[in-house]
């Protein structure tokens, strides 16, 4: 038992040691950005900002070098600076941190697809400028923060250069402080939180997605055009950073108009697989106005069917529904069969894109075979695939603008052709091109409410785009 | 908080909990079947479901009927369940117990895998062996009663029956109670125990692949489908005693109806906090009879 | 030469020589990973140090006390929130939060444990749980102390000055040296606690609590004791995980956390004292491993094939874990002679080398 005993000490020495010392004053780490949106993988639909642009062929794009003096990032700060100013030349490295299998892989695979599906393609036509190919990388990060982390360091260590659409948002949390002090572009996060709009603490990151905010906030103001007078609403969710993210937004632009009164909320664990039978009754004797609904993967189809059980058993019950844009995809609304006709959603995509797998204008066109060529049997509605598609989109452009500048592609370079985007996506609604500069970090504040047609099997758009443009809705 | 007391929405609740309540004791009875039957549990059989509810989706694609499919995925259940105990289970058996849950977790892990290589990650529909259509219910006293669910709930009673039927007044189910006990003594007294052992997992895949079936309508067939289902399932076994077929039963309904009183009257809890209180409940019971509701005490011979 | 096997007397010259050329060579390894490799390799192998530690924790339970947890994602989650909730809202150092830390989680494992006077097998497994699934949910729930869904971010554990390391580009090797010397330190402790007459009453009451129970061994006390210290461990190795991610959410704390720390237990050997650290590398870097396959090739779920597989085959191939395999190897080759016991009892004979854990009869002798 002495030599126990003495162990003890050991370890308590040690770990006073471990103590001591510290020189972290950097007043423990609370995190700078108004993180209260963070939400979880938002990766499809609704998502991307939709600035109109050039498709993949690598026609010059119409604006100029992008105006240094809007926004420049400071490389004193860096740990590297020369590294983070020195040009690169030959393909560059693009990499990425991707739940491609686990739990929540059933939403995010295609994103992988459509992400490799545009690089392909791109490069094939040359790459940016014609000149540098893209080589890309793509991780495994099962959606667990710590295997993000871990894959970006692999990443940096095989030489990556510049990090775009990781999907989720503790992912992007866990490699944001390094990637900022080493000075390494972490765009166009794929997540819907508020978070990424912090230009001043985090210079080098940036978001991609609508943030739930904004939907939450289209969704409140489509269902006042429903009923102008308000009413009451029932909110259902899953119970993460994704569900509450949404219910918090939406709780605060109900309380500040003052016209929704928000009557019930039910919720279901994200591991809860079965039909959400109980918590449909709750809602059937809530008798709501309008139902948001935030379910995850398969819980839509699950939601949806019982929302068309309950919806034949109660003739009175006839509620404005809205599912979450993460569940806008024809599998998830087909699958659900007669309950999900007549749910609204939003997506901020081209309607050709997510009703017909074989569109026929030519950005939606391009998009879908080059999705083709990569995976045969993939399907170009699903909007996850769109999505991965647009983040790569979004960046071979900035690519190209850092290319133009005065100093070709640096790492620097990049972010601030980045922070002063002004593009137009190939997918999204013309005439709403993504912009950012120094004051507004947030690049995608559109989006087009639509809604589920059974009979058709496709999402049809309803009233006009919704834009929040310039304001930033930034709760907390 | 409900103020004054709504019969109607309180059958609706019993209903919906009998409804869910089904589904636990089906799985929880798939369980008990295998521990009854070799004293091990089979912590794959969810994912073993997975798969063969998988094959069944593809059945129906290729145009077979839902009641042949269900009849197949039993079929494919049984002998996979029969398969990986005999070839992979047994041997392991005899030599760590710790061996057999991890060789059981690599099943889980390869299971859920496999049916993420053969048919990807999305989500999707499966037909349903009743009438499924959101207007085929009746109505109770007020509530409504889908039909489904009343077929659901059937089948469960009729496995369980027939399982109880087995155990008790079977040669086959006497000597599964043998060789669960010790697999010695059973040989001694001219069991066959390997062919019993490859019965009883066989038996309790087969139930399990059926339960696939009977979840994937309501629920979307997906990779993520039976993890939460599974341990819901575990519960019910462990509650209702883990060799007593009726406790699975009893307990599996039981959950149901807790789950659905519980999200309809307590407010506090919510649909997220269900499983976290119902575990904590059946640890009180547990406290109090701690070989489950039904379950058999063992006596302990020093 | 004397034929194989090679009898050795434990504490001669030659065994300690042995001895010393392995330690010797270990830290030899950590020197040269510490500064030759680069950030991610030792970063991969950090996290496999940190899981080794909460393992220790679980074998002391799982292995030498005969109980079952799958529950220990709870304690790890535990210790890692009351790091970040200490390093955030309370602005402390984040050194110091070790010690509350593994305070907290030895309260609650005691607490756990008391089900284990009463419960058995399956039974108590569900005790832990439903602990398992209850921590995630509640941490959800209460978001004013916890950050709830979002969890709390931005937690930072520079290098101590006097370590020499500066700040950020050295935060590799720092948490590497930390990791290994609270495994190293924690293993200690764990070796002496079995070899103590504690140890004897653990092992006691896995091989037959009744008969342990017979003979004065006070099981309640052991029981919840080790259900304490071996929460403490898997809290301890929370905390430096949190710190190391600098963030923590409640989906990094569930039960496949559990699972898996089950599965570098048995892996490595269960009942075995180095078990844990090499079960944990082969988990971590078995993961890693199989996560690169999936991602080279287009076929979803095949890492996932890859990694069950694994776990199968390693079962078959070594069903008392890969220490276990060596053990038996290596006995063919050299065998460790204990020292005979100072009581009056007659010298044991020269067989007595049963390194086996106990699943075969044999009382498991925590020496290596």
């Amino acid at each position: 038992m002495r030599r126990t005993r003495w162990m003890a000490v050991a370890l308590a020495g040690a770990l006073v040691l471990a103590a001591c010392g510290d020189d972290d004053d950097e007043g423990s780490g609370s995190d700078t950005t108004a993180a209260a949106t963070t939400a979880a993988p938002d990766t499809t639909a609704g998502g991307a900002d939709t600035t109109a642009a050039p498709d993949t062929t690598s026609a010059p794009d119409t604006t100029e070098a992008p105006d240094t003096a809007a926004f420049e990032v400071d490389t004193e700060a860096c740990e590297d600076p020369d590294a983070a100013t020195a040009p690169i030349e030959g393909d560059i490295k693009v990499g990425t941190s991707l739940p491609l299998s686990g739990g929540p892989a059933v939403l995010f695979a295609p994103y992988a697809d459509g992400f490799k599906a545009f690089w392909e393609a791109y490069n094939a036509q040359g790459g940016v400028g014609g000149t540098q190919k893209v080589d890309y990388t793509i991780k495994d990060d099962q959606y667990t923060a710590n295997l993000t982390k871990t894959a970006v360091d692999e990443m940096i260590d095989e030489g990556v250069q510049v990090f775009t659409g990781i999907i989720g948002s503790p992912n992007n949390a866990a490699v944001r402080d390094d990637l900022n002090a080493l000075c390494y572009p972490q765009m166009f996060a794929s997540t819907g939180a508020n978070a990424w709009g912090d230009i001043e603490s985090y210079p080098w990151t940036s978001g991609l997605l609508v943030p739930y905010s904004v939907e939450s906030a289209a969704f409140h103001d489509f269902a006042l055009t429903q009923k102008p007078e308000g009413g009451t609403a029932a909110i259902f969710y899953v119970n993460n950073e994704f569900g509450q993210a949404y219910v918090k937004s939406f709780k605060k632009v109900a309380e500040e108009e003052g016209l929704i009164e928000i009557v019930a909320e039910e919720k279901i664990d994200a591991a809860d697989s079965g039909a959400p039978t109980a918590q449909m009754t709750n809602l059937v004797a809530a008798d709501p106005d309008f139902i948001l609904a935030i379910p995850l993967g398969a819980q839509c189809i699950a939601f949806m069917k019982e929302l068309g059980n309950a919806r034949a058993a109660n003739a009175e019950f006839t509620p404005v529904v809205y599912q979450t844009a993460t569940c806008a995809n024809p599998i998830f609304f087909g699958g659900a069969g007669a309950g999900a006709d007549g749910v609204f959603t939003s997506s901020n995509l081209l309607p050709e894109v997510y009703s017909t797998p074989n569109p026929a204008s030519p950005g939606p066109k391009a998009y879908a075979d080059a999705l083709r060529a990569v995976k045969g049997d993939a399907n170009p509605t699903n909007t996850a695939a769109a999505a991965g598609y647009l983040a790569a989109e979004f960046t071979a452009h900035v690519l190209e603008e850092a290319q133009k500048s005065d100093t070709g592609i640096t790492r620097a370079s990049v972010i601030n052709a980045m922070r002063n985007i002004n593009f137009q996506s190939s997918l999204t609604q013309p005439g709403y091109p993504a912009i950012m500069n120094a004051e507004d970090g947030f690049i995608g504040e559109v989006t087009q409410i639509t809604q589920w047609s059974a009979a058709e099997s496709i999402f049809k758009p309803v009233g006009d785009i919704i834009s929040f443009e310039g304001e930033t809705l930034y709760t907390d | 908080m409900i103020l004054a007391f709504d019969t109607e929405l309180f059958i609706q609740r019993l209903v919906d909990g009998l409804s869910k309540g089904s589904i636990y004791a089906l799985l929880a009875l798939a369980l008990v079947v295998v521990f009854r039957g070799s004293g091990q549990l089979n912590f794959a059989q969810g994912e073993m479901a997975l798969v063969t509810t998988y094959i069944g989706s593809t059945l129906t694609l290729a145009g077979w009927p839902v009641w042949l499919t269900v009849l197949a995925c039993a079929v494919t259940g049984f002998v996979m369940g029969g398969a990986v105990e005999r070839f992979l289970i047994r041997p392991m058996e005899a030599k760590s117990p710790f061996a057999v849950v991890v060789v059981a977790i690599g099943l889980f892990l390869g299971f859920n895998s496999i049916s993420a290589a053969v048919w990807g990650v999305d989500a999707r529909d499966f037909p349903s062996l009743f009438p499924n259509q959101p207007d085929d219910f009746f109505n109770l006293l007020g509530a409504n009663v889908r039909w489904e669910r009343v077929g659901i709930f059937f089948v469960l009673l009729g496995i369980g029956a027939l399982l109880y039927l087995l155990f008790t007044r079977t040669k086959i189910g006497l000597a599964m109670r043998a060789v669960a006990n010790t697999h010695e003594s059973a040989q001694l007294v001219g069991i066959r125990v390997g062919r019993v052992l490859v019965f009883g997992w066989g038996l309790a895949a087969a139930i399990g692949a059926v339960a696939g079936c009977l979840i994937a309508p309501s629920a979307g067939l997906s990779l993520s489908m039976m993890f939460g289902l599974f341990i819901y399932g575990s519960a019910a076994a462990t509650l209702g005693g883990l060799d007593s077929p009726l406790g699975a039963v009893v307990a599996g309904l039981a959950l149901g109806l807790l789950d659905s009183m519980i999200i309809g009257y307590v407010d506090i809890i919510g649909g997220d906090l269900l499983l976290t209180v119902i575990l904590g409940l059946i640890l009180l019971v547990l406290l109090v009879k701690p070989s489950g509701l039904f379950g058999s005490t063992r006596v302990e011979r020093v | 030469m004397a034929a194989l096997p090679l009898n050795l007397k434990q504490g001669s010259a030659v065994h300690r020589a042995i001895q010393a050329v392995v330690v010797l060579a270990l830290v030899l390894f950590a020197l040269r990973a510490a500064t030759t490799w680069n950030r991610s390799g030792l970063s991969l192998l950090t996290d496999a140090l940190i899981i080794a530690i909460a393992v220790t924790g679980l074998n002391l339970l799982v292995g030498f006390t005969g109980q079952i947890s799958i529950g220990h994602s709870a304690f790890f989650g535990i210790g890692a929130y009351t790091t970040a909730i200490l390093v955030d809202t309370y602005g402390w150092s984040p050194g110091w939060t070790f010690f509350p830390s593994v305070a907290v989680c030895f309260v609650v494992g005691v607490v756990v444990g008391l089900p284990a006077l009463r419960l058995k097998g399956i039974y108590l497994a569900l005790v832990t749980l439903a602990l398992a699934v209850a921590f995630p949910s509640l941490l959800n729930r209460y978001e004013s102390v916890t950050g709830g869904a979002e969890g709390i971010k931005g937690l930072r554990y520079l290098p101590p000055s006097w370590t020499g390391l500066e700040g950020r580009s050295d935060l590799a090797v720092w948490f590497f040296w930390l990791a290994l010397g609270l495994l190293l330190i924690t293993s200690l402790m764990a070796r002496n606690l079995l070899r103590s007459r504690v140890g004897r009453s653990m092992i006691a009451t896995r091989d037959n609590e009744t008969a342990a129970e017979v003979m004065g061994v006070n099981i309640a006390l052991v029981k919840t004791g080790v259900f304490g210290v071996s929460a403490a461990m898997a809290g301890l190795a929370g905390s430096v995980f949190a710190l190391k991610l600098t963030l923590v959410d409640p989906t990094l704390f569930t039960l496949i956390l559990s699972i898996e720390l089950l599965v570098g237990m048995v892996i490595g050997g269960a009942a075995l004292l180095w078990g844990p650290i090499v079960g944990s590398l082969v988990l971590v870097y078995g993961r890693d491993l199989a996560k690169s396959i999936g991602e080279d090739n287009n076929i979803d779920g095949l890492g996932g094939i890859m990694f069950g597989v694994l776990l199968i085959v390693l079962m078959f191939a070594a069903p008392q874990g890969l220490v276990g395999l060596w053990r038996r190897l290596r006995i063919k080759v050299v065998r460790i002679l204990p020292k005979p016991p100072v009581s009056a009892a007659p010298p044991p004979t020269p067989s007595v080398d049963s390194h086996e854990p106990a699943l075969v009869a044999a009382p498991a002798d925590p020496d290596q």
